[in-house]
């Protein structure tokens, strides 16, 4: 007697997706993310933003699905399109009604490597960005630490 | 009395220029009516009869602004020869087409700035996703679970 598992062949994912909606998992610990995500929730978003925290109850799943959602910003879509870090932030401007036009050239060769850079730096050097736009820094241990890319 | 004295063209003047006039308005009407029911059926799509609608108030709107303002523009200039009438004329004419040309290009914008908010939901994505998930997983306390055994089928 032996179980057979059944295979089923799914279509190839779309290169481009469909965006409806998009939920950011963000670092909650984090202040200068609090504070990203308060200054982007005030703006008007083109699609649909839910912020969720990373850490929290709501992200149980996706943190088995995604192993590095509390280190990067992570963006998806509820069809399960998902993007990390750099690709994630531009995805955020891409929703924000005023930022959507110019989140479109950052897919340029240069823009793109440029805002790569920036994201990265930011993200490894939160404490001192903090310092620079006057947010709180959060004293855990977490803010000090780098982003590591695999 | 010399017909070519006291501003006796002018009433020439103002008939070729109202003749022109509402012919233009009316052409321009047909053409935003017919170009512009494609840009609201994109805004509304599956809902024909609204874009009708919206069309028809717009294109009503157009000729009210347009028409008013030409009959605004028809009086005054000189035309007491047959050239301070051709003059009188082109300047009317040519204030009218430029108005209408501003009004145009304003229509269109509008058009358009309608047109991409509603385009912006559901566009597709510029960049790229760096990996996929199992979309039940944004649910909270979905856990995904292993194959189901299918039946034997007589071993």
């Amino acid at each position: 007697m032996h179980n057979n598992l059944v295979t089923y062949r799914l279509p190839a994912p779309p290169l481009h997706p469909r965006v409806s909606d998009l939920t950011v998992y963000f670092d909650g610990a984090c202040t200068m993310c609090a504070h990203c995500r308060t200054l982007f929730a005030k703006r008007a978003a083109l699609i649909p933003l839910r912020w969720v925290d990373a850490r929290g109850q709501d992200a149980v799943a996706m943190r088995a699905a995604c192993p590095g959602l509390c280190d990067e910003l992570h963006v998806a879509t509820s069809d399960g399109a998902v993007w990390a870090g750099a690709n994630a932030f531009r995805m955020v401007l891409w929703a924000s009604a005023g930022w959507h036009t110019f989140a479109t050239w950052l897919d340029f060769p240069i823009l793109h490597e440029l805002s790569s850079f920036f994201f990265d730096w930011l993200a490894a050097h939160r404490v001192f960005a903090g310092q620079l736009m006057g947010i709180p820094v959060c004293t855990n241990a977490h803010c000090a630490a780098k982003v590591h890319r695999t | 009395m010399n017909p070519w004295e006291s501003n006796v063209l002018l009433p020439a003047v103002y008939g070729l220029y109202a003749a022109v006039s509402i012919g233009l308005t009316v052409w321009l009407a047909r053409v935003l009516g017919s170009n512009g029911a494609l840009f609201l059926r994109d805004v509304f799509p599956e809902k024909d009869e609204l874009a009708r609608a919206v069309n028809k108030l717009l294109v009503v709107g157009f000729y009210l602004v347009n028409l008013g303002w030409s009959a605004l523009q028809l009086k005054g200039g000189r035309a007491s020869t047959l050239q301070e009438a051709i003059e009188t004329l082109s300047t009317k004419l040519g204030t009218l087409l430029l108005t209408l040309a501003v009004m145009h290009f304003a229509n269109l914008l509008v058009f358009q700035r309608i047109r991409s908010r509603t385009r912006s939901r559901n566009q597709l994505a510029p960049f790229r996703p760096d990996t996929w998930v199992n979309p039940y997983a944004q649910q909270s306390g979905y856990v995904q679970t292993a194959s189901a055994a299918a039946p034997s089928a007589g071993v």
